[in-house]
């Protein structure tokens, strides 16, 4: 059972202070919860552990993946195999950071999936949640967020493993078909360049379509000061590897060649996509069979039980379907990744408040597990989904 | 692959150190921005053999003239160290004042008229004012605080913008030269050899959380 704490004064002031006023707007305030959820500190040792030894697992699984050559199984694009391997055999290319879903089950944590490519929800667990208890004067209560600090960590850390590369760092979204930004997205890149200019960088966001990419000479985009072009040998997109390989293949391509040439380096790395793959948990379960955090996970339905019908690259409760263990459908979202193949994951419980919303854990990991939120909402926990921040009991 | 550094996670909320600006921000308000920089990694670099980052090893400073009530121009810009950058103003009653790099970040990131375009550049088409923070984001020293660009279809407002920030052409034209020096060695004038760009111009609707 999750046990709320409300909160009634919402963190209006502290974001107008940080200019983050695009959080309180109409579309977003409904997505900010007024309470928080109450996690124990024995929950969360579980949470961190759980995110310890599944980043562990994962990378097992990948090096798994690629030395059995698994990757049309993963439905990894054949075009972004080449960089994936590039990418794994090269130590610098350091996962930047990811989000682990969690359940609270009966049986202790379980493992939903790893956002580790194109993560978001940065903002909301960084900044929005502190932001919240600072405007309800808790400050002596206890939170498990150093979200922020380790992201800066990890760009240091970048820095340090990339000495033959510049501490520049261009950050990249897509705009939507009026040529307009997405707030969320913008949000989440720019919670993402603040920590890396903490840690040193230089650094600018630009759209996609604005970016000339070079094989031979690396990553830049346009000043406007100027009209010369400034090259930046890091680059963060917000643009899902996939979604790269299939619509953009000369992209694809290009990256390659540049990634080869030791001219950039991409964040997240090409590898990620493996984890990315919901297919992977089909591999984590055959290569730990009943591991206490996994869920039974096979490519064809489960018979007798219930499971979750999940597609490969699917985002926010896209083209999910829940089954019963008859095979009957009891709930399912419609979405946009309903071409790709699909796997059947086991039923979990979510833990619920007394309305009966149920409550998905996330846990971000940057080079370590480093700060955990709530989502909340119905069985399928989809883009509608609330924000909810939390207070560990003393 | 990325090792695991294990510590110690949970702390205090107090203790937690958010990071500079988002910290002083949320905790303290805009009053404290001023000292937002001295957090800054930017002497990390230079103490590294073998690190090439340019991290404004040459400066900008600016003389800014508040030629009538309220409104603001640069007359002048010179390249110097990065220990003398910053912004010399000298307002319309006669009283002259020194801001630090530091300070005018703090400025342009405070001011309603500029502080949504810091953040956000793309969401940018609001006001454009005449204000001494306005000034201060779209001339040389706009490279130093941290300046944005949206780029693409924005480009050809950026570039008015900031010669607007100027007392006169000739003045703009000699400061973009500096600001280019500033940071010169990743800078190109011409586009990049067999460079590609347009990926993704059709958009998509919706974004990428998840």
């Amino acid at each position: 059972m999750i046990h709320l704490k409300s909160l009634s004064t919402p963190p209006d002031a502290q974001l107008h202070n940080i200019g983050w006023d695009w959080m309180l707007g109409t579309d977003t305030l409904p997505y900010l919860a007024n309470e928080v959820v109450m996690v124990s500190e024995a929950d969360v040792d579980a949470y961190y552990n759980a995110a310890n030894e599944l980043f562990e697992m994962y990378v097992a699984a990948a090096q798994h993946v690629i030395d059995r050559n698994r990757f049309a199984e993963l439905g990894i694009p054949e075009n972004l195999i080449d960089m994936i391997r590039l990418s794994w055999d090269d130590d610098r290319n350091i996962h930047l950071y990811g989000r682990f879903d969690l359940a609270m089950t009966d049986k202790g944590v379980k493992l939903i999936e790893f956002n580790a490519d194109t993560a978001t929800c940065l903002p909301e667990t960084a900044v929005v949640q502190f932001a919240h208890l600072r405007a309800n004067e808790l400050d002596e209560s206890l939170q498990f967020n150093a979200v922020y600090e380790t992201l800066v960590g990890q760009f240091r850390y970048l820095r340090e493993q990339n000495a033959g590369l510049d501490a520049s760092l261009l950050l990249s979204t897509m705009r939507d078909e009026e040529g307009n930004g997405i707030p969320e997205d913008e949000a989440n890149v720019a919670l993402l360049a603040e920590a890396a200019r903490e840690a040193g960088f230089d650094t600018a966001i630009a759209y996609i379509d604005t970016v000339e990419f070079s094989a031979e000479e690396g990553i830049y985009r346009q000043d406007a000061f100027s009209g010369r072009y400034v090259r930046y040998d890091y680059w963060f997109k917000l643009i899902p590897w996939e979604y790269i390989a299939e619509e953009e293949p000369d992209l694809c391509a290009l990256l390659t060649q540049a990634v080869q040439n030791s001219r950039i380096m991409v964040l997240n790395p090409a590898y990620t996509l493996l984890f990315q793959s919901k297919y992977i948990l089909k591999i984590l379960w055959e290569l730990y069979p009943n591991h206490p955090l996994l869920l039974r996970t096979e490519a064809e339905p489960l018979t007798g039980e219930p499971s979750v019908e999940k597609v490969l690259f699917g985002r926010e409760g896209a083209n999910v379907r829940i089954l019963e263990a008859s095979g009957q459908v009891r709930q399912e979202a419609d979405g946009d990744y309903g071409d790709y193949p699909k796997i059947y994951q086991q039923y979990a419980t979510f833990p619920t408040d007394s309305a009966g919303h149920t409550y998905q854990a996330g846990v971000f990991y940057a080079g370590e597990p480093c700060g955990l939120g709530f989502r909340r909402g119905g069985i399928i926990l989809d883009n509608g989904a609330q924000f909810v921040g939390h207070v560990v009991e003393g | 692959m990325t090792p695991t550094r294990k510590q110690a996670i949970i702390r205090r909320v107090k203790d937690i150190t958010l990071g500079t600006t988002l910290s002083l921000a949320l905790l303290n308000g805009s009053a404290l921005l001023q000292s937002c920089s001295s957090n800054n990694d930017d002497e990390y670099s230079e103490s590294e053999e073998g690190r090439k980052t340019e991290s404004f090893k040459k400066g900008v400073r600016t003389f800014i003239t508040e030629t009538a009530p309220g409104t603001f121009k640069i007359t002048d810009e010179q390249q110097v160290g990065p220990e003398r950058a910053g912004a010399v103003v000298n307002y319309f009653d006669g009283h002259r004042d020194t801001l630090s790099v530091a300070a005018a970040q703090a400025l342009v990131k405070s001011d309603s008229s500029t502080s949504r375009y810091f953040n956000n550049p793309s969401s940018y088409g609001q006001h454009h004012g005449n204000g001494l923070a306005n000034v201060l984001l779209w001339g040389g020293l706009g490279y130093m605080i941290g300046r944005q660009f949206s780029g693409g279809s924005s480009f050809d407002r950026d570039r008015r913008y900031s010669q607007g920030a100027y007392s006169n052409p000739s003045v703009y034209a000699r400061s973009s030269q500096i600001g280019q020096d500033v940071s010169r060695s990743r800078v190109v004038t011409s586009r990049p050899r067999s460079s590609r760009g347009g990926f993704f111009s059709r958009g998509r609707s919706g974004g990428f959380s998840s």
